[in-house]
């Protein structure tokens, strides 16, 4: 694995808060570091005095399991504490007051943690969150003698008053483009390809990566395994063509998109070609891109779908404005489609400007709407005429 | 009154309005049991999820001490009331005296009457020994948390068998504890006897409850600090009873002071006699009036409602009105349709009504959705723009 980098702030709210954290959320889209951070932090919590014991879970099995998730997410506890965990066996909720009593009777000696992640494998699931929040986390969020970390790709549903008293979200950025995200390029790249050493080669090949990787930590690595031992100062238009193809596609398809039915994986590249866009929105919008995507589709698919690409596949982000593809997602494919289809690039941006531009029409003149959206339509338009420029 | 008002106000929600919401609101899969998001009550299993904390009002009420809180209907006042105790400091004994379910054991019309005093020694260390049984014993997570420690203890063992053997609780038997029912059920032997004054066993039982035992381990371990009596008197007894009620809670917080509190939920109705009572008076029993409801609250109101019935998610400010169809609700009435119902809701304080505005916020919303899903499209024709949304809510309003 790449050296970890660029993360000491996050590491020191899950190793050493000063703020007295007891309860931490980490969220971020897929591949952005998460569970490697759980990772070195668990191995640093472990080996610096003093050593903390650490129950370190991942969720995702439990997805296999259809019944009685909290008797396995405890069992699963019980088994990462290598027997200084213990229950008698009468119904589950006794043995989680059991564990709660040992977690905060170990914590009198010893710093413990809890590390959960994958938490977005258990989204939907809001019966086992509250048995979690009952018996597990709000218990120990009141005591706060244990610390709890969560980790998943949008934060867990959080309800109970006790629990969301105690907790802190923290979410998780792409690499800095600046000087991590760059660095971890470089070390993949010569550690690929020792020869490539002159500087402006390496800066030249650094550069192509961060163009289409925008600091996402995965993404970075696989785009610099694949250019590391192919460089040899190429046709850049041509390279650039052909990482989009054999890299960055590939993983939006197998990575990013994985498990989304048709046709939302097609309807989620038009769709990154948006700010942001609501059912009514991405409707009226796709209609004038691609009319089959919505022919025989009502309103009902639209609203039902975006629900499902946010809660279910976690690759749909709500923001203030609208919904919009989650964190740098929207920047990676965007800018795939920009280079692999300019021209359908620009009939985006023009559909774009003519759905905001429609939607005017349909608000009293004056109101906030018609200018947000007059302002949206004028965006749009810019942007196609830079595409046609360029 | 106007047919649609009276429906919007007093209807039954029908088939139509349930498969709109259900389709549309809420998202759910085909062939799940349909269900009315906006209905007044809601069942049990859902009451914590569509609860809308307000946290000064919480944080009011928290507050150790005896107090009277004041609400009219809607308010809040008995949703708080129920959810008290999940919202107080988790070593507090919560004993809740609903005074409907008390009436079956004393005449109910001695006690509505104030001729029964509902703080009697003997109905308070039943109702304080029940809380204690059910929240200590029958809770499988705090069995599991704290028996295991508790039970080392002869004097803790010995005291909750001759509590057990006086007051048998309800229910009496805990059928994963086979050792500890056979102790308790077992003749104690050598054991010095309780006193039998109810008096004194109350005393006994508040220092059982909220002391740690004798040589007793770490502080952390013990289950309960306080002990906080809850009375909900939203049946309207009498002005004496009223009376008699926070004179005898006042009388019991001055014997135990900081072991027992007590909380006292009346309806607005009695708020001038409250006031006029001496103990009120002197500053020595605290009165709280639940104040009125803000537009970011009934907001919260009506998106919980929906998270709670159709697909939770992850809680944001999301108005949703984009979710019913343009061809149901011009955009332009789609944009502002959460804030409008919200701000016909609010009316309720300008019109002086007897009802708070969380009633109103979701008789509107279902009256609104229903006229979405052309319940009265004689009158109303589909999209719903802006301006028969505003008609709907002035109808409303004009004919209650």
């Amino acid at each position: 694995m790449p050296t970890f980098r660029d993360r000491e702030e996050a590491l020191n709210q899950i190793c050493a808060p000063t703020d007295q954290t007891v309860l931490l959320n980490i969220y971020g889209e897929a591949g952005i570091g998460k569970s490697r951070l759980l990772h070195e932090a668990a191995q640093r919590l472990r080996e610096e005095p003093p050593p903390a014991l650490v129950l370190h879970v991942d969720l995702k099995p439990l997805t296999e399991t259809s019944t009685n998730r909290p008797e396995a997410a405890i069992r699963a506890l019980i088994a990462q504490s290598k027997g200084q965990l213990s229950g008698v066996w009468q119904n589950v909720e006794q043995v989680a007051g059991q564990v709660v009593a040992q977690l905060i009777e170990l914590a009198l000696h010893t710093p413990v943690v809890l590390m959960l992640d994958t938490t977005e494998t258990l989204q939907e699931d809001m019966e086992f969150w509250r048995w979690m929040e009952a018996n597990l986390v709000g218990p120990l969020a009141v005591e706060g003698q244990v610390r709890q970390v969560f980790a998943g790709r949008v934060p867990v549903p959080w309800r109970r008053i006790e629990v969301r008293r105690a907790l802190k979200l923290l979410r998780l950025e792409p690499l800095s483009t600046q000087d991590a995200a760059r660095a971890l390029v470089k070390e993949v790249l010569q550690q690929q390809n020792p020869d490539l050493e002159g500087k402006e080669p390496l800066e030249q090949a650094v550069g192509l990566v961060m163009e289409f990787s925008f600091g996402h930590p995965l993404l970075s690595e696989k785009l610099a395994q694949y250019v590391a031992p192919r460089w040899s100062a190429p046709s850049p238009d041509k390279f650039r063509r052909e990482l989009c193809e054999q890299v960055v596609e590939p993983f939006i398809e197998q990575f990013l998109f994985d498990g989304i039915d048709h046709p939302w994986g097609e309807i989620l590249w038009w769709a990154s070609a948006l700010d942001w866009f609501d059912a009514t929105i991405l409707q009226r919008y796709l209609d004038r891109v691609d009319r089959k995507l919505v022919e025989e589709r009502p309103d009902y698919f639209f609203i039902q779908g975006i629900t499902r690409l946010r809660i279910r596949h976690t690759v749909v982000w709500r923001e203030a404005s609208g919904d919009r593809l989650h964190g740098v997602i929207a920047d990676i494919v965007r800018h795939c489609l920009k280079v692999l289809d300019p021209d359908r690039y620009r009939s985006a941006c023009r559909s774009a400007a003519e759905t905001f531009e429609a939607l005017v029409g349909e608000f009293p003149e004056g109101s906030p709407e018609a200018e947000q959206y007059r302002q949206e339509a004028e965006t749009y338009s810019q942007r196609a005429e830079q595409e046609t420029a360029q | 009154m106007d047919q649609i008002a009276w429906d919007m106000r007093y209807g039954l929600p029908n088939q139509t309005y349930l498969e709109f919401v259900a389709r549309y609101l809420l998202q759910l899969e085909a062939r799940k049991p349909l269900a009315d998001p906006f209905a007044l009550d809601v069942p049990m299993w859902i009451e914590e999820a569509v609860y809308v904390e307000r946290e000064y009002v919480q944080d009011e009420i928290r507050q150790l001490g005896t107090k009277i809180i004041v609400g009219q209907n809607g308010s809040g006042k008995t949703t708080l009331f129920k959810r008290l105790p999940d919202l107080l400091e988790s070593r507090t004994l919560v004993v809740r005296l609903p005074l409907a379910q008390i009436g079956a054991s004393v005449p109910e019309q001695e006690l509505m009457e104030g001729k029964t005093s509902l703080l009697s020694p003997d109905l308070l260390v039943r109702y304080t020994f029940d809380a204690y049984w059910e929240g200590l014993l029958c809770n499988s997570f705090n069995r599991g948390r704290f028996l295991p420690q508790l039970r080392q203890y002869r004097q803790w063992m010995t005291r909750l068998r001759w509590f057990y053997r006086r007051y048998r609780p309800l229910p009496p038997e805990i059928p994963e504890e086979f050792e500890l029912m056979a102790w308790l059920n077992a003749s104690p032997s050598g054991e010095p006897p309780g006193s039998n004054a109810p008096e004194d066993a109350l005393r006994d039982l508040i220092h059982f409850v909220t002391s740690q035992p004798e040589g007793y381990g770490a502080p952390l371990y013990q289950p309960y600090a306080r002990i906080q009596i809850l009375i909900d008197s939203t049946e309207r007894p009498s002005t004496l009873a009223v009376t008699r009620l926070i004179q005898d809670a006042q009388k019991l917080y001055g014997l135990y002071l900081d072991r027992v509190q007590f909380k006292l939920f009346v309806d607005s109705a009695w708020q001038k006699q409250i006031y006029a009572m001496d103990c009120v008076r002197q500053g020595r029993v605290a009165v709280y009036s639940m104040p009125q409801w803000h537009t970011e609250e009934l907001r919260k109101i009506l998106h919980r409602r929906l998270i709670a019935w159709g697909r939770g998610e992850y809680d944001s400010e999301y108005d949703w009105g984009k979710l019913i169809p343009t061809n149901c609700l011009e955009p332009a009435a789609q944009a502002r349709f959460v804030e409008t119902i919200v701000g016909g809701a609010m009316k309720a304080y300008e019109e002086k009504e007897d009802w708070g505005a969380p009633i109103h916020v979701l008789r509107l919303a279902r009256g609104l959705v229903f006229a979405c899903a052309g319940r009265w499209k004689e009158r109303y024709t589909l999209p719903l723009s802006f301006g028969q949304i505003n008609e709907l809510i002035d109808l409303y309003w004009r004919t209650g």
